[in-house]
C-alpha cells in the first residue's frame, strides 16, 4: 500500500497531493492506523471526516441538552437540563409539537433559567392606578375610531345624508322653495305609467347590454396580449390606461367631433377609403347612437378592466400552462381550458361593475347628444337630471333615483349572491 | 406641561383668529353678484374689476364679490333653494318667469317706478321680465336675430346683395354649393329660439288667451321650410343634427355662409374658433312670403334675490342702477376702446345708443319688429320638448306627416303641463 502510494505521489510532493492519497487512504482502510513512507502525520478529524483512526476509551461526559441552540452555544451561559419538562396541562398532540420545534429551533432561553429563580410577588396594585389602566384600553380601543371618525362624518354628510333626504322627498310634491307636499306613493305610481322613465330604463340597458358585449372581451384579449408579450408590456399598460384618466368632459367632446356626421375623423376616413362622400350619423341616426356612445364608454373603461384582468392571470399557477404546453396544447386550447375557467370569477366582477357603470352612465350622453335625437338616447341618469332641474320636478325625479338605487342594489345583490355561491361550490 | 400650554396655546389660536377675521369681515357689507366675465376673458375682467372698485369707493364698507359663473338653471335653483343665493345675477330674460314663479326673485316695481333709466329700454325688454304687472328684473342687453353671412363667401360666389326673403336662402345656398363644393349655404340647429322667427314670419304665433298653441298654419308653414331646406334643396351640410356649437364652428371655419345669430355671440366665436370679424356681416333675418317682419328679442336682465334683508336689496338696487348708469356704460366703453376690445350690444346696456355703430347699420331700428318669447313658467320646458319631438324629428325623417306631429306634440303638451 504504502509503495503503491509512493508510486502514485511520484514526484509530486506537495502537501495537497499528499493529503488527497492519505485521505484516499483513510477511506479505504477505515478505522486503521496509517503509515506512511515519506511522511508520518496524524490527520485531526474534521467535521466532513469523521472517522475514528483509533478507538479511544472516552469518558463519558454528562449528556447536554439537544435542544441547545447549534453555533450559538455562547449565548446561553445557563446549564441546561438534558430534558424539558413540559406542563401536565398540554394535550399529547401539543407536547409532540413543543418538542418538535425544540428539537428544531433549541430550547427557548427562558425555558433554560435556573429553577431556582424567586419569583417575586407583583406589587399590590392601587384602586386608581386599575382605573388608569381601563382608561387607557379605552382609549386604545377607541383610537381606530377617532381616527375613522373626521373621514365618516363627511361621508354621511355628503353621501348619506343627500341620499336620505332623497328617500324623503321621493314621498313628497317639491317643486323648488315651494312648500313640499307630501304625497305619499304618488311619484312611484307616475314612474309606473310613464313611458319615458321605461323608454329611458330601456336605452340604459340596452348601453350596458352592448357594453358587456364588448366591453368585457376586448379588455381580455388586450389583457391577454399584454401578458403574454412582454416586450414593451409596460407602454401598453399605460396607453390603454390613459383614456381612463381623461377627464369624461374633454372625452366626450373629443369623440363629438370624431363622430360628427358631416365633418368627423371616421366619415372624413370612410370617404376618403370608399372614395365617395360618406355621412353616417353616428350620434344622429336613433338606431346608431347608443352604439356609438357605447363605443366610447368601452374606450374610457378598457383600461381599468384590462388591469383587473392583468391581476386575475397573475394568479393562475404557472405550472398549468407548463404541463399544458408539454402536453401539446394549443394557445386557444390554453385560453378555453384554463385561462377562462380560472378567471371566471374575475370576469363575473367586470361585467357587474361594466352593468352598473354602463346604467349610471351620464356625462358622455349630457355632452354628446343630450339624450337626442327624439329621445333616443336619453338614459335613466339624463331623464333623473333633466326632471330635477329642467322640469323642476324634483320630487318626481327623486322618485326616480330611489328606483334607481334600488336596481342597482338588486343588481350588485345578485352579483354577491352569485359570488358567494362559487365560493361555497369550491 | 410645556406641551400642553403650547396645544392650549395653538388651540386658542385655531380658535380665535377665525372670530377676529369675521369680526373684521363683518364691518364690511358683502354684495355677492353672479355671472361676472371669467378669468379667460382678461381684458373683460379687468374692465369690471375697475367698475367695481369704483363702486366701492363710492359706497365706503360695502365689497362686491364677483364670481364668474354662468347662469345655469340647476345651479341656480339649487343655491336659491338652500337659502344661500347671491345677491345679485345677471340671468338670461327667458329664465325670469319660471325663476319668478318659484319665488327667487325680488319685485322691484317700487325700485323702477321712479327710476328715470327705465323710459330709455324698449318697452319688449320690461314685458319680458314683468309677471301680472310685478317686475322681477332690470334688463341690461338686448339683442334680436339676425343674418350673419360670410362675405368673403359671397365675394368669391359673386353674391351682392344679402339674402332678403325665404327664397333667397336657398337660391344663394344653391349658388354657393354649386361654386364652391363642400361649402353649403345655411345650417340650423333644431332650437325653438331660432324656429320662433320663421314661425311669426309665417303668420302664426305660438301663445293665445293664456294657452300655448303651437298647432297652427304658420307654425307647420315654418315647419315645411325648415324641412325643405335639409331634405328637398340641399341647403344644409350633411348632418341630421347640429348644435348651436356645431353651427358656430361651421360658420367661423367657412362651411356655412350664413346663419341666424345674435350680435352677442360674434365675440364669443371670434374667441373661441377664430372667427375673423372682417369678415362678417349683420343683417336682418330674411322675411317668408307675408312680409311680415318679426324676430326674437332676447337679452339679459338682472334679478335680485328675494331672500336678502331690505337693506340688503337697497344696496344690491344701487349696484344695478349703477352699472346701467349712462356714466358707468360711457366709462365701459372708453375703456374697452383703449384696451382694443371688440364693443358689441352685449357688454352694454340696452338703454344705450350702441346700435349707431356703423356695423350695426343694417339692423338698426329693427329691434321694434322684435317679438318676446310668452311670459309662461313652464315655456323653458316646452321649448326643449319642441326642440327634442319635433324639430329633431324633422331634421332626421325625410317623410314626415307634420300634422300627425303637431298633434301628438300638443297632446304631449296638455297631458305634461296643464295644470
Amino acid at each position: 500500500m504504502s509503495d503503491d502510494i509512493f508510486g502514485r505521489v511520484g514526484n509530486d510532493l506537495s502537501e495537497n497531493a499528499i493529503k488527497g492519497m492519505v485521505d484516499d487512504e483513510l477511506k479505504s482502510h477505515k478505522k486503521e492506523d496509517v503509515s506512511l513512507p515519506i511522511i508520518k502525520l496524524k490527520l485531526a478529524p474534521t467535521v466532513d471526516n469523521v472517522v475514528d483512526i483509533k478507538k479511544k476509551e472516552k469518558k463519558e461526559k454528562p449528556k447536554e441538552s439537544v435542544f441547545q441552540v447549534p453555533g450559538a452555544p455562547g449565548l446561553i451561559s445557563v446549564k441546561m437540563e438534558s430534558t424539558v419538562r413540559l406542563p401536565d396541562t398540554l394535550t399529547p398532540s401539543q407536547k409532540l409539537k413543543k418538542a418538535f420545534r425544540y428539537r428544531r429551533y433549541g430550547r427557548p432561553a427562558r425555558q433554560t433559567l435556573p429553577s431556582t429563580v424567586i419569583v417575586k410577588p407583583l406589587p399590590e396594585y392601587k384602586k386608581q392606578d386599575m382605573m388608569k389602566l381601563k382608561g387607557y384600553k379605552l382609549k386604545k380601543s377607541l383610537l381606530g375610531a377617532q381616527m375613522v371618525l373626521p373621514a365618516l362624518l363627511v361621508f354621511l354628510l355628503f353621501s348619506w345624508l343627500p341620499i336620505l333626504k332623497t328617500f324623503t322627498i321621493a314621498f313628497q310634491k317639491f317643486e323648488t322653495i315651494n312648500k313640499p307636499v307630501y304625497v305619499g306613493l304618488a311619484n312611484f305610481t307616475k314612474i309606473l305609467y310613464d313611458p319615458k322613465f321605461w323608454e329611458a330604463c330601456a336605452h340604459s340597458g340596452i348601453l350596458s347590454a352592448i357594453v358587456i358585449a364588448i366591453g368585457t372581451w376586448i379588455p381580455l384579449f388586450l389583457a391577454l396580449y399584454v401578458y403574454e408579450v412582454r416586450r414593451g408590456s409596460s407602454l401598453l399598460k399605460i396607453l390603454y390606461f390613459i383614456p381612463f384618466l381623461t377627464p369624461a368632459v374633454p372625452a366626450a367632446i373629443l369623440w363629438k367631433w370624431i363622430y360628427s356626421q358631416g365633418f368627423g375623423l371616421i366619415n372624413g376616413c370612410l370617404s376618403f377609403i370608399l372614395g365617395h362622400p360618406v355621412a353616417i350619423g353616428w350620434l344622429t341616426d336613433s338606431k346608431l347612437v347608443l352604439l356609438s356612445i357605447a363605443i366610447v364608454f368601452i374606450w374610457k373603461n378598457t383600461g381599468w378592466a384590462m388591469l383587473i384582468y392583468m391581476a386575475g392571470l397573475q394568479n393562475i399557477p404557472k405550472n398549468l400552462f407548463e404541463d399544458a404546453s408539454l402536453n401539446g396544447a394549443s394557445v386557444w386550447s390554453k385560453i378555453k381550458n384554463i385561462i377562462v375557467p380560472s378567471l371566471i370569477p374575475v370576469i363575473m366582477a367586470v361585467v357587474f361593475i361594466q352593468i352598473i357603470n354602463g346604467m349610471q352612465v351620464f356625462t358622455e350622453v349630457y355632452i354628446m347628444t343630450n339624450g337626442g335625437p327624439e329621445g333616443s338616447s336619453e338614459v335613466i341618469a339624463t331623464y333623473m337630471y333633466k326632471k330635477a332641474f329642467l322640469y323642476m320636478d324634483i320630487g318626481y325625479a327623486s322618485g326616480v333615483a330611489v328606483f334607481f338605487l334600488f336596481l342597482l342594489v338588486s343588481i350588485t345583490l345578485l352579483r354577491m349572491n352569485l359570488s358567494g355561491g362559487k365560493r361555497s361550490n369550491r | 406641561m410645556k406641551k400642553t400650554i403650547i396645544f392650549l396655546a395653538g388651540l386658542a389660536v385655531m380658535l380665535v383668529f377665525p372670530v377676529i377675521a369675521l369680526r373684521a369681515a363683518e364691518t364690511d357689507t358683502v354684495l355677492t353678484v353672479w355671472n361676472m366675465p371669467s378669468s379667460a376673458d382678461e381684458k373683460q375682467l379687468q374692465v369690471w374689476n375697475e367698475e367695481k372698485a369704483a363702486f366701492e369707493k363710492m359706497f365706503p364698507g360695502v365689497k362686491v364679490n364677483g364670481i364668474s359663473r354662468e347662469y345655469k338653471p340647476q345651479e341656480f335653483v339649487s343655491v336659491m333653494a338652500s337659502g344661500k343665493g347671491p345677491d345679485v345675477v345677471h340671468v338670461p330674460i327667458s329664465a325670469i318667469p319660471s325663476m319668478a314663479k318659484f319665488g327667487f326673485l325680488a319685485v322691484l316695481n317700487e325700485e323702477t317706478d321712479t327710476w328715470t333709466q327705465k323710459d330709455y329700454m324698449p318697452s319688449i325688454m320690461w314685458d319680458a321680465v314683468k309677471m301680472d304687472n310685478k317686475i322681477y328684473g332690470i334688463p341690461y342687453d338686448s339683442y334680436f336675430t339676425t343674418l350673419f353671412y360670410r362675405k368673403d363667401i359671397f365675394e368669391k360666389c359673386g353674391i351682392r346683395q344679402a339674402p332678403q326673403t325665404w327664397q333667397d336662402i336657398i337660391i344663394y345656398s344653391e349658388a354657393i354649393n354649386k361654386k364652391m363644393p363642400g361649402t353649403w349655404g345655411m345650417a340650423l340647429s333644431p332650437d325653438m329660439s331660432t324656429f320662433i322667427d320663421f314661425i311669426w314670419q309665417a303668420g302664426g304665433d305660438i301663445y293665445a288667451r293664456g294657452e300655448v298653441n303651437l298647432n297652427n298654419n304658420g307654425v307647420v308653414k315654418a315647419l315645411q321650410f325648415w324641412h325643405s331646406l335639409k331634405w328637398k334643396y340641399n341647403v344644409m351640410p350633411p348632418q341630421n343634427i347640429f348644435y348651436e356649437s356645431d353651427v358656430e364652428q361651421l360658420f367661423a371655419a367657412g362651411k356655412i355662409a350664413m346663419m341666424p345669430g345674435v350680435a352677442k355671440r360674434l365675440p364669443v366665436m371670434s374667441r373661441r374658433y377664430g372667427l375673423d370679424m372682417a369678415n362678417v356681416e349683420i343683417v336682418p333675418l330674411p322675411q317668408g312670403d307675408t312680409g311680415i317682419k318679426a324676430w326674437h328679442a332676447g337679452g339679459e336682465a338682472f334679478i335680485i334675490n328675494a331672500g336678502i334683508t331690505a337693506e340688503k336689496k337697497k344696496l344690491a338696487w344701487e349696484y344695478v342702477k349703477n352699472t346701467i348708469s349712462p356714466l358707468t356704460q360711457l366709462s365701459r366703453f372708453m375703456r374697452m376702446k383703449e384696451l382694443n376690445m371688440i364693443i358689441f350690444p352685449g357688454d352694454f346696456s340696452c338703454a344705450t345708443n350702441l346700435v349707431n355703430r356703423p356695423e350695426f347699420a343694417n339692423i338698426k331700428g329693427l329691434i321694434t319688429f322684435a317679438h318676446a318669447e310668452p311670459t309662461y313658467h313652464k315655456w323653458p320646458m316646452i321649448k326643449e320638448d319642441f326642440n327634442r319631438y319635433v324639430l329633431e324629428k324633422i331634421f332626421i325623417n325625410a317623410d314626415v306627416d307634420y300634422g300627425q306631429v303637431l298633434n301628438d306634440f300638443m297632446e304631449r303638451v296638455k297631458k305634461e303641463y296643464n295644470e
